[in-house]
């Protein structure tokens, strides 16, 4: 097999409290998972169970205290170009035009001379299905979906092998759900990307991911392949999530 | 831009013939007028009716109202009953004490609530953030004649750092009344929670988290992102706080004997020189309605999301 794009070891992240120095809170406990390149791993858990801590960790935003993360063959860096992140919302500046925030990370990694840009953001718009008249759109112009796309098109500015989704379907109905997890599915296998989806929604993560990890109290309670986690759970907390996420095993 | 401004005029020119008639039923209802108190008690009923005839006060208060109205839209504000003075001159003359200030206190209200703001946002749950949340509480809570009075014993005559009131000469501007105009207003602890909350919401946001994920520098992502979308709402106040310290400074210019109007009111609803409180008042609502506009104004400039409307 071949080696991991993403490989976390025993990472843990803590987060301090008011004026206190002190960690206080254990958000992630020695938390271990690898992506490779075109699979989707699933970090899926309900709420406070350490998911978006972890990918978090992953992304740079915040510091574990202990683990480490390798990435391509070595330790992440400050800066994660090979790494893009997509969000609930979208994540777009309020006041900045669609083209503005698709072009920022090509802007911010002068990754082109300014004169190509326009054409790039075109293309990457059109990759995610948006026309190019929504170039000079302004966030509150566009629908959830809509918004999701722009902000899937911003992520793959810099041609990332690595992309990081957290909850990127939770805030959206279902058609727009629909809609995203299939334009996802296609650019992680067009692109050959490896993708950690962070996500409570078992109906999304069973129909983009290869693999689950389930998370629970910050501890990964229970991984497999998806096949085996929704027919064979071998935790009570996965049988339970299972349950209540009411999805039927198939 | 231009017919979001026209509109907003438009609103501001029915709001302010509206207030006009509220103002001048407020002074037909309050108990005297001007010759109350200030006449001999052995004057005759037929002298008192004949000195009332020539300052107009027989006539039904709608033809009085009418008239004083289609005077303002001549420019003419009528004359001071307790001055002797056209109306106009009599408030020109204080009004410029008063706009400098209202405005050098504008300034320091907004540079020193944005700053602590910011720091308090940036840092918060640190000792900073406390320290400027306790004490905007605690200039929230304190009553502003009070703190006038603790500013001038304290700093006029314990430390005599500063005259205790009063003004140099007309136009030039106490010290103390100035510290105290900008301390005692509820804009700077109130403007300071309003930065403070919006700038530690926008550190959390996610397109915050998103630019950070991506390696933008943080100083960009703070003065380009979290701060230019936190001023936003204190940008779109200012006009309305302007307003507020211009019309609201009767109790400060009281207790500093500072001669700006503000005072000029005071001293004109005591003698019941309804011509001059009026005229006073309405120029408040005037300042208001400019103060509001001035910020529409400044929202369309800020808010792309304004403009396109």
């Amino acid at each position: 097999m071949n080696p991991p794009l993403l490989a976390v070891s025993g990472i843990s992240v803590a987060y301090k409290r008011g004026l206190s120095s002190k960690y206080s809170v254990q958000a992630v406990r020695g938390v271990s998972f690898s992506a490779w390149r075109g699979r989707t791993l699933g970090l899926i858990g309900e709420s406070g169970s350490g998911k978006s801590s972890a990918l978090n960790a992953v992304a740079g935003l915040v510091k574990p205290i202990a683990g480490e993360i390798i990435f391509d063959g070595k330790p992440v860096g400050k800066r994660r170009p090979g790494m893009s992140m997509i969000f609930q919302s979208g994540a777009i500046d309020p006041k900045m035009r669609i083209a503005d925030v698709v072009a920022e990370p090509l802007r911010n990694h002068k990754r082109m001379p300014a004169k190509d840009e326009r054409a790039a953001v075109i293309k990457l718009l059109e990759m995610v299905g948006l026309p190019s008249a929504f170039m000079e759109r302004l966030p509150w112009e566009l629908s959830g979906g809509q918004l999701q796309r722009a902000g899937i098109a911003r992520a793959l500015a810099l041609r990332p092998s690595l992309l990081l989704a957290d909850e990127p379907v939770t805030a959206l109905d279902p058609d727009a759900k629909e809609q995203i997890l299939d334009l996802l599915a296609r650019l992680i296998k067009e692109f050959r990307m490896a993708c950690v989806f962070v996500t409570h929604d078992l109906e999304a993560a069973r129909y983009l991911c290869d693999a689950f990890c389930i998370m629970q109290n910050g501890e990964i309670v229970e991984r497999g392949g998806v096949y085996r986690i929704f027919n064979e759970p071998q935790q009570a907390y996965t049988k339970l999530l299972l349950e209540s996420g009411a999805v039927c095993a198939g | 831009m231009r017919r979001i401004i026209l509109g907003c005029a438009a609103v501001c020119a029915v709001q302010l013939i509206l207030i006009s008639l509220l103002v001048f039923i407020l002074s037909e209802l309050m108990p005297g007028d001007a010759l109350t108190g200030r006449i001999s008690p052995s004057i005759t009923g037929e002298r008192l009716r004949e000195m009332r005839g020539q300052m107009g006060f027989d006539r039904p208060w709608g033809a009085r109202y009418a008239s004083w109205l289609s005077g303002i839209f001549k420019g003419d504000f009528g004359v001071s009953f307790s001055h002797k003075l056209p109306v106009a001159q009599l408030v020109g003359e204080k009004f410029g004490n008063t706009l400098l200030l209202g405005a050098f206190s504008f300034l320091i209200c907004y540079a020193l609530s944005v700053s602590f703001g910011v720091i308090a946002g940036r840092y918060r749950g640190s000792w900073p953030d406390r320290a400027v949340s306790s004490g905007s509480y605690a200039l929230m809570s304190i009553p502003q004649a009070v703190l006038g009075i603790l500013a001038i014993f304290i700093f006029g005559y314990t430390l005599k750092w500063l005259p205790p009131g009063g003004s140099v000469d007309s136009g030039v501007l106490g010290p103390l009344a100035l510290i105290m105009s900008r301390l005692r207003h509820l804009i700077l602890p109130a403007l300071t929670q309003l930065v403070r909350g919006e700038v530690a919401a926008g550190q959390e946001a996610e397109y915050i988290l998103s630019l950070r994920s991506r390696g933008v520098a943080p100083s960009r992502v703070f003065w380009a992102h979290i701060l230019r979308n936190s001023l936003i709402p204190a940008m779109s106040l200012s006009g309305s706080y302007l307003a507020a310290l211009l019309g609201g400074t009767a109790l400060v210019e009281t207790i500093f004997s500072y001669p700006g109007i503000g005072k000029l009111f005071v001293d004109s609803v005591l003698k019941r020189d309804y011509p001059t409180a009026n005229f006073i008042l309405l120029l408040t609502a005037f300042m208001a309605a400019a103060g509001t506009l001035l910020s529409d104004i400044i929202m369309n400039r800020l808010d792309p999301r304004i403009k396109m409307l």
